[in-house]
């Protein structure tokens, strides 16, 4: 009472009796004068401001407590239609969410006690309340209630949580006995709670099991550190592996010490089974896709083989063609030739013709027609190449030969012919016949190209099985050296060069990079065609500023055993 | 002294002609040119020559026919026979030589080559047997 008089100007307003939504009190009591008496102190002024309705009967007051709202409910335990602890459980039953605060006389504290132990929340003796002991327990009361149905309502929402969860979820303390199991727990254990409470794991699992149980509570409790882990369990019968998630947290009283564990569980079978399928599923889509690029890589070989392969059937065909014209006319031509070849030789006969410039334009006559005649050879040989006959020669006795064979070009002007001979090559496997066509073919270019002379370059040398080619022999230790594969002979002018743009069709027929006609454009087409029946590769290319290199690349006759 | 008697057949008169003057310019021949294989077997029986001379390529019968033709004949069976070809060069011509027992010179043949072959396989000019 004396509390609510004299209040601080500003830190605790005080509460104005129309600010302050008011208090609203069932008075349920059928002795008239204390329901004056309490309308009365609670009429007083407080800290909160009330509004009290009355009823004299417990009918009149569930009657009341039906069409209005009300705060907090003063009952007097014993009424008219009601007596004792009774009264209290059906007005309870009617509103439980209602704080009820029980009146009592002296002779019946028992009841009220009993009522409190009921779920009132408070209970007040009848002449030894004051105003401000009313006012406070009415608002205690509200309060109380209020945070009561608080916590019930939490305490719904995390059993409601904990029992609803797909998790299992058990409690134990510092000894290892059960304290709680959610319903899937128990269910799972098929027991209930009642069974659960005070039990260990060696009640309910193989020892060995519960002794690893009790170890990784044990763990958590010591360390105080969250333990999570995947299990792997065999449950009898059932087949198959489960695989269990499992989170266990230390569980701490009010100061922090531990407790006990809790442990929560659930099965994460499936998940892995489907992680472990996705696994699988992209491992095995990796390797379609290495098998995919592989087919690819294949196709694409092959599609180039069969480019390939086409192509050189249309040079065969385009060359059959050319070759039988070939034949026709080298045969058309020699008929004449051999007129004028023998002409020739019967003018030469002539005591006439042994004086003055006639021998000379006779000589050159003979050249020309030799010439002409070696054209001939040349395109019989292109047009239908006789089988080689391949033996083991010496390719610088060759050369040698078939450089004899063009000397009449030397007369035309002054060549320095350098010959870099390889004095230890191994004999290549060649027709000496044709393979002097081809050193014939090259070295008359190489000497055409150069009209007015020069040096020429002329090598022979051995071609070693590079890294990848040829046989690796067997077994470790070191390789013995390898025979050469092939041989080399390389002609290098230092004439007029190739011009880049016609490099590629050098071995065209009828292609020439002579000017003038000067070439039969023939030479090359034939050389490749007798290399290539040799099973062996011809390059050319313009080596230097104004030079030539060819290089012929034959098989080295294999060393005898 | 006799002179060897050579038949020449080939179908291109230029040739026959051109080896007829020669070796008939030469001395010691006496040639008898032929361009029609067709009429060459009954003019070879004629002309009993001491050597032929023969195209390889020729229309209507070729050289080769021809000169199975004249091995079958009693008066001709041992003529020398000299192919003259195109088609082959000169190595090849004295390899098949020795393969077919025929002879064979490749065309453009030069004048000296062809006497010189003449010399050594023509059959000697016998006074009896030429009329």
């Amino acid at each position: 009472m004396s509390r609510s008089t004299p209040n601080p100007p500003s830190i605790v307003a005080t509460p104005s009796s129309s600010s302050q939504p008011a208090i609203t009190v069932l008075l349920i009591e059928d002795n008239p004068a204390d329901a004056l008496l309490i309308q009365a102190m609670l009429a007083e002024p407080s800290s909160a401001r009330f509004e009290v309705g009355h009823a004299p009967t417990l009918a009149k007051g569930l009657e009341c407590l039906a069409k209005f709202n009300h705060d907090v409910v003063l009952l007097d335990l014993s009424l008219p239609d009601s007596f004792g602890l009774e009264t209290f459980d059906v007005v309870r039953g009617q509103a439980p969410a209602m704080p009820i605060l029980v009146m009592s006389g002296l002779d019946d504290e028992n009841a009220a006690v009993s009522a409190v132990h009921a779920g009132a929340q408070d209970y007040l003796v009848k002449g030894s309340v004051d105003s401000h002991l009313l006012a406070r327990s009415v608002r205690y009361a509200i309060e109380r209630k209020r945070t009561e149905e608080a916590l019930r309502q939490s305490e719904a929402f995390y059993q409601s949580l904990v029992e609803n969860l797909p998790q299992f979820i058990l409690r134990k303390d510092l000894q290892g006995k059960f304290t709680f199991g959610n319903q899937k727990f128990l269910a799972e254990l098929g027991r209930p709670l009642s069974e659960l409470v005070g039990k260990t794991d060696f009640d309910f699992f193989p020892p060995d099991l519960a002794e690893k149980y009790q170890q990784d509570d044990r763990a958590v409790m010591q360390t105080g550190q969250v333990f999570e882990t995947v299990e792997a369990h065999e449950p009898p019968g059932d087949g198959g592996t489960r695989h269990m998630h499992v989170v266990k947290t230390p569980i701490r009283d009010r100061d922090g010490k531990v407790i006990g564990i809790q442990g929560i569980f659930w099965d994460v079978t499936e998940q892995r089974q489907s992680e472990d399928n996705l696994r699988k599923a992209i491992a095995q889509l990796a390797e379609n896709r290495e098998e995919l690029l592989r087919t690819v890589a294949d196709l694409r070989d092959k599609h180039n083989e069969v480019r390939e392969a086409q192509v050189q059937i249309i040079d065969m065909e385009r060359m059959q063609t050319v070759g039988r014209l070939a034949t026709g006319v080298a045969h058309e031509v020699k008929t004449p030739l051999s007129v004028l070849r023998l002409g020739l030789d019967y003018l030469a006969g002539l005591p006439a013709l042994r004086e003055g410039d006639a021998p000379k334009f006779l000589i050159e006559m003979n050249d020309a027609l030799q010439r002409a005649d070696t054209i001939l050879v040349g395109l019989r040989e292109f047009a239908a190449p006789s089988k080689t006959e391949l033996k083991p020669e010496a390719l610088n006795a060759l050369v040698e030969e078939s450089l004899g064979l063009v000397s009449h070009e030397f007369k035309k002007a002054t060549y320095q012919i350098t010959r870099e001979f390889d004095p230890a090559l191994p004999p290549a496997l060649v027709d000496r016949g044709k393979i002097k066509i081809v050193f014939v073919n090259l070295l008359s270019n190489a000497l055409r190209s150069m009209p007015e002379g020069g040096p020429i370059t002329i090598r022979t040398r051995p071609k070693e099985a590079t890294a990848g080619e040829g046989e690796v022999p067997a077994g470790g230790g070191a390789a013995p050296r390898t025979p050469p594969q092939a041989v080399l002979v390389e002609i290098e002018d230092s004439g007029m060069g190739i011009p880049p743009e016609k490099i590629s069709r050098i071995f065209d027929p009828f292609f020439t990079v002579k000017p003038g006609g000067k070439g039969k454009g023939f030479g090359l087409t034939v050389t490749k065609r007798i290399v290539e029946l040799h099973g062996g590769s011809i390059a050319v290319q313009n080596w230097r500023e104004g030079g030539v290199r060819a290089t012929v690349t034959l098989k080295a006759s294999p060393p005898r055993p | 002294m006799n002179a060897r008697r050579i038949l020449i057949v080939d179908d291109e008169p230029q040739f026959t002609r051109m080896v007829g003057q020669h070796l008939e310019q030469a001395g010691g021949f006496e040639v008898r040119e032929e361009n029609h294989s067709a009429n060459a077997l009954s003019v070879a029986r004629q002309f009993n020559p001491d050597l032929v001379l023969l195209d390889v390529l020729m229309p209507g019968m070729d050289g080769g026919e021809l000169a199975e033709r004249m091995r079958a004949d009693a008066t001709l069976a041992h003529t020398p026979i000299v192919f003259l070809t195109a088609t082959i060069t000169p190595e090849e011509a004295r390899e098949r030589g020795r393969d077919s027992g025929f002879l064979f010179l490749s065309k453009p043949v030069q004048f000296a080559e062809l006497v010189e072959c003449i010399n050594q396989h023509a059959r000697r000019a016998q006074p009896g047997a030429s009329r």
